[in-house]
């Protein structure tokens, strides 16, 4: 079948061609496979080790008094010195462990599993549960955590088992909350809507879709609980409520060895040691877990190495094809343009020698589908392009005459202002939604302009009133969420216009408005160019817009442009293959109904994974596996009218 | 394919060969007070009092606007919403009559595939993971080696191959994404694959596969199609039937080649007048365009619910002598703003139009 040759499309190395279930080591094989997970798995089992054998480790008495050696410094009778009433801190640390560790692991559990499960209920239910749950924990949150604690420990008694109540109590609500905001956010996914309406009953939903969704953010803050849940307990045992001395706790120790920390340094050293890192093996274990259970997480980053870092500044050596100097007279003028991406497999192709003219009061559309290059086109062009992501790596870019690489930072914020326009596919992201209106026309507005209030005030007015926004006036006081779709996009060209542009860009203007919102947004672009005579670069990927709303065409095709010319001409018989598919596949309405679409096959190739010669080849149906298609990259001709790059456009005249 | 198009209204009667039938079906949404809180929350009409039926194998499409109230329509024939009134028939077994877990048992007969396969896929499961829950949950296939069995043959069915099951969504390629969603959709023998904008997030070189995919799963498993989409050419490409949605109401409703073929109801006409324009604009012409946008659900007008934007209501209120007047949004018949309009048959009764003028020829030719 024709879908399987998709081209790099897997980070994972490819799998036996037989699909074999997993079987039950594999997490612990990926957990020891990643050095976090190692180094956090085996300080966790010693840990437990130290927990368990601890008080059989010990070389002396952990409470044996000694006030002849009290405040010892390290020595070799006593590894980490003696405290003030003379026991040894070592032993005191090994038979310390399981009271310490018993209490944060506890504490912890015994928040998680109170905690989690309200949360995840009250996200589930919603409604009078969500608000009684949530009150509560806002209430108890209301209350310091020690005072808390104290009155835990106050109703049930002192005792190891009553401060682990205590503390986890203290955690509750930190987890509750989490675990309720994540859960909202997961079960607003569209995959357990998916699930719910496969039939699965929702303990099956919780269990298996929410809370494997869920548990790398409830891992992360189990870890960072855990550390303060040892310090409130310590708080607890200072007040002589937590575990009763003589016996040691680390946090306890910890908090004893206050009084000492400026004449006897090294009695809290040990015991804050061993609590930190303690913290940190339960951070890395989860860390390395969450990696594992995050499926998505687990493209393993190569380290940016040195020599990568000097490679990168070195572009590679571009054709150095003469370049056509640019039209005089044209808006936009594009020459020889490369571009490509920083990764970590160097640099990435994405835009692989592009030429293009628009003229003023023109409209010129690119199209293309995902990952073809054409918003970076647009984004180079728009000067928008960060240079730390993608770099021009040859060819000249001209607006309005004026030359748009390597300009200074100012020149370069300049020559947007005065010159570029900007539309983008999402207005309601491309408004801010803490200000007004009027105050994001005025900003457009006054940039590099000496204009007085009331004059801002005329021109921004005069601007919405462009863009066919009915009651300007009052409209200039509201906010971006007071408005429509549609009329969010207005205000988005007329802001894109406030400073008379020469060119508008606009990426997918319309793509995420209704069919009859669309139209609206086209007509009004148009009688904005019909007025100011401006240059329009539409970037879409819909043939039938561009066939009603542009002068001339562009199909994009993995960084190159592959057939371009007049809307008019191109589009009456189409020369190049994938033009040529995409016109045949898109439904063509009632005569096509019931019949078979033409496909092109395969899917659209990766960047920096093309296939040698032509990109298009593996998925075209004109070439017959030739071996020209193979060879080379087809030129650039001008065959009937139009530019394209095939070796074979005649064979379609 | 074809069948004559039942009227919506008067009672529906359940014919044998009718997958879905939804009869008069509302769902609201607030109207409750919350609890610590004062006022009751507004009655959002997403969907009012909408009839219609899918007969076996045929598809039945339901276009619209964002904020018409078609996601929840759909969402009410698969059950994950309850109607606040009316009734949803599938199979015979009104959904109504059935408890929590009667419905989940339901739901093996309509499944639901979204729009965004990147979202609707678990990320943490694999294809093979996904496609097993499906047969788990419904105990279908029993013992490792069946279920094997039937995730392959599946699999084969989708033109995946078994190397993808080991993977997890974000290692396909979007079209591969949409194959395994189909996949776990249909795993479970279904009889309705509700179709929730199936293509519109696909790269366009790879929506014509999943759409002849889809032509061909409808042909070998006789499935039933219920589609939601705004792309019209998609709906005259593969639907039977179709209803126009605007407002939570069908304002058209019928059969393909009749609600596109000849649209009657203004706002039909509006649509296809875009979806049919391949040719450039004309600079020198004013284009026809749909002013304003769709009103909130949560202040549906009067009367007729496009009366605020219908360019046939501005027409007939530029003739004289008609029984007219002013609103905020421009002079409309009387009728229009005050009278709620019922559905008129088309001769022949393949299509109804919900509009006050769609009996009478139209009075004005709209070029």
């Amino acid at each position: 079948m024709s879908v399987m040759n998709t081209v790099a499309s897997s980070p994972a190395p490819d799998r036996a061609l037989d699909f074999v279930p997993k079987s039950r080591w594999t997490v612990l094989r990926r957990l020891v496979s990643q050095p976090k997970g190692i180094v956090g798995l085996t300080l966790v089992v010693l840990y437990l080790l130290l927990a368990i054998f601890g008080p059989a480790l010990a070389p002396q008495d952990a409470f044996r008094q000694n006030f002849a050696q009290t405040l010892q410094r390290p020595s070799a009778a006593h590894w980490f010195g003696t405290d003030q009433l003379g026991r040894d801190v070592f032993s005191r640390i090994l038979v310390g462990a399981r009271a310490t560790l018993g209490i944060g692991v506890g504490g912890v559990s015994f928040a998680f599993l109170i905690g989690v499960p309200l949360g995840v209920l009250a996200a589930w239910r919603r409604g009078w549960v969500e608000a009684v749950v949530m009150r509560a924990i806002d209430v108890m949150l209301s209350f310091p955590d020690i005072v808390f604690a104290l009155a835990v420990v106050a109703i049930l008694g002192a005792s190891t088992q009553n401060v682990i109540i205590a503390v986890g109590v203290v955690s509750i609500p930190v987890f509750a909350r989490t675990a309720r905001a994540v859960t909202l956010s997961i079960l607003a996914e569209p995959y357990i809507e998916g699930s719910i309406s496969l039939g699965a009953s929702p303990a099956r939903v919780i269990l298996r879709h929410v809370l494997p969704n869920i548990s790398g953010m409830l891992m992360t803050l189990s870890t960072l609980l855990f550390a303060s849940t040892l310090l409130s307990a310590s708080g607890l045992g200072f007040l002589g409520l937590g575990t009763q001395p003589p016996h040691p706790e680390w946090g306890t120790m910890l908090g004893e060895s206050r009084s000492y920390i400026r004449s006897h340094p090294y009695l809290a050293t040990f015991p804050g040691l061993f609590l930190a890192v303690s913290a940190l093996a339960f951070n890395l274990l989860g860390d390395a877990l969450r990696t594992i259970y995050d499926p998505t997480s687990r493209r393993t980053a190569r380290p940016a190495r040195f020599l990568d870092l000097l490679r990168r500044k070195r572009a590679p050596a571009a054709p150095t094809a003469a370049l056509l100097p640019p039209s005089p007279g044209a808006a936009v003028s594009v020459r020889g343009l490369r571009m490509a991406y920083h990764s970590q497999e160097g640099l990435l192709e994405v835009v692989r020698g592009v030429d293009l003219d628009i003229m003023p009061g023109r409209t010129l559309a690119v199209v293309g589908e995902s990952g073809s290059g054409k918003s970076t086109l647009l984004r180079a062009i728009g000067t928008l392009a960060n240079p730390q992501e993608v770099a021009v790596t040859a060819g000249t870019i001209e607006i309005g005459g004026e030359s748009a690489l390597g300009l200074a930072p100012e020149a370069l914020r300049d020559l947007r202002r005065r010159k570029i326009g900007i539309v983008f596919q999402d207005a309601a992201n491309a408004l801010n939604p803490v200000l007004t209106v009027g105050q994001q026309l005025t900003e457009a507005v006054q940039t590099g302009s000496s204009l007085d209030a009331a004059a801002v005030r005329q021109r921004c007015i005069d601007l919405l009133g462009d863009v066919n926004i009915s009651d300007p006036e009052r409209r200039l006081d509201m906010y971006p969420h007071q408005f429509s779709g549609g009329m969010k996009q207005r205000i988005v060209i007329a802001i894109a216009l406030a400073q008379d542009p020469d060119v508008l860009l606009a990426d997918e203007p319309t793509s995420a408005l209704d069919v009859t919102i669309q139209q609206q947004i086209l007509v009004l672009l148009r009688e904005m160019q019909r007025k100011r005579g401006m240059a329009i670069l539409l970037v879409t990927h819909d043939l039938n817009l561009v066939a009603r709303f542009a002068d001339d065409v562009a199909v994009m095709y993995a960084g190159r442009l592959v057939e371009s010319g007049h809307v008019a001409t191109v589009l009456a018989r189409t020369l190049h293959p994938y033009t040529q598919a995409l016109r045949a596949s898109a439904p063509g309405g009632a005569e096509g109904r019931g019949k078979r679409l033409l496909t092109i096959a395969g899917e659209p190739p990766m960047i920096g994974a093309l296939p040698s010669g032509c990109a298009f080849r593996p998925r075209c149906q004109r070439s017959q596996n030739r071996s020209q298609c193979f060879a080379e990259e087809p030129a650039i001709r001008l065959v009937a009218s139009r530019q394209v790059a095939c070796c074979f456009a005649e064979e379609a005249c | 394919m074809n069948a004559p198009f039942p009227m919506p209204q008067g009672g529906a009667i359940p014919q044998d060969d009718d997958v879905i039938v939804v009869d008069a079906a509302s769902r609201h949404f607030g109207g409750r007070r919350r609890l610590f809180s004062a006022v009751a929350a507004p009655v959002v009409r997403a969907v009012d009092h909408v009839s219609f039926r899918v007969p076996r194998g045929t598809c039945f499409a339901i276009v619209g606007e964002s904020g018409s109230g078609k996601s929840s329509l759909a969402r009410l024939v698969v059950g994950l919403l309850r109607p606040t009134a009316g009734e949803v028939t599938i199979d015979g077994v009104a959904l109504s009559t059935l408890d929590p877990v009667g419905l989940r048992a339901m739901r093996r007969k309509v499944q639901l595939v979204l729009q965004d396969p990147r979202a609707s896929l678990d990320p943490r499961m694999t294809i093979f993971d996904t496609l097993c829950e499906a047969l788990t949950v419904h105990r279908l296939h029993p013992g490792r080696e069946a279920r094997l069995e039937r995730v392959k043959a599946v699999i084969a069915l989708v033109g995946l191959s078994p190397a993808h099951l080991g993977r997890y969504p974000h290692e396909l390629s979007g079209g591969q994404r949409q194959r395994a969603a189909i996949a776990r959709a249909i795993i479970c023998e279904p009889e309705v694959l509700v179709l929730d904008e199936p293509v519109s997030a696909l790269d366009v070189s790879v929506q014509a596969q999943i759409i002849n995919l889809l032509a061909d799963l409808q042909a070998k498993l006789a499935l039933t199609y219920l589609i939601i989409t705004h792309d019209l050419a998609l709906v005259e490409h593969m639907a039977d039937t179709v209803g126009v949605m605007y407002l939570g109401r069908f304002v058209e409703q019928g059969d393909v080649e009749q609600v596109c073929g000849a649209p009657r109801h203004p706002y039909t006409q509006s649509l296809m007048a875009i979806a049919a324009q391949i040719e450039p604009l004309n600079r020198d012409q004013p284009a026809t365009v749909l002013e304003g946008s769709i009103p909130s659900p949560l202040a549906i007008p009067s009367g007729c619910s496009f009366h605020t934007r219908c360019p046939l209501a501005r027409r007939l209120a530029a003739v004289d002598g008609a029984d007219i007047i002013q609103t905020a949004d421009g002079r409309v018949p009387r009728r229009c703003a005050e009278d709620v309009p019922l559905p008129h048959a088309a001769p022949g009764g393949r299509s109804t139009a919900t509009c006050h003028f769609a009996a009478s020829p139209l009075p004005v030719s709209h070029d």
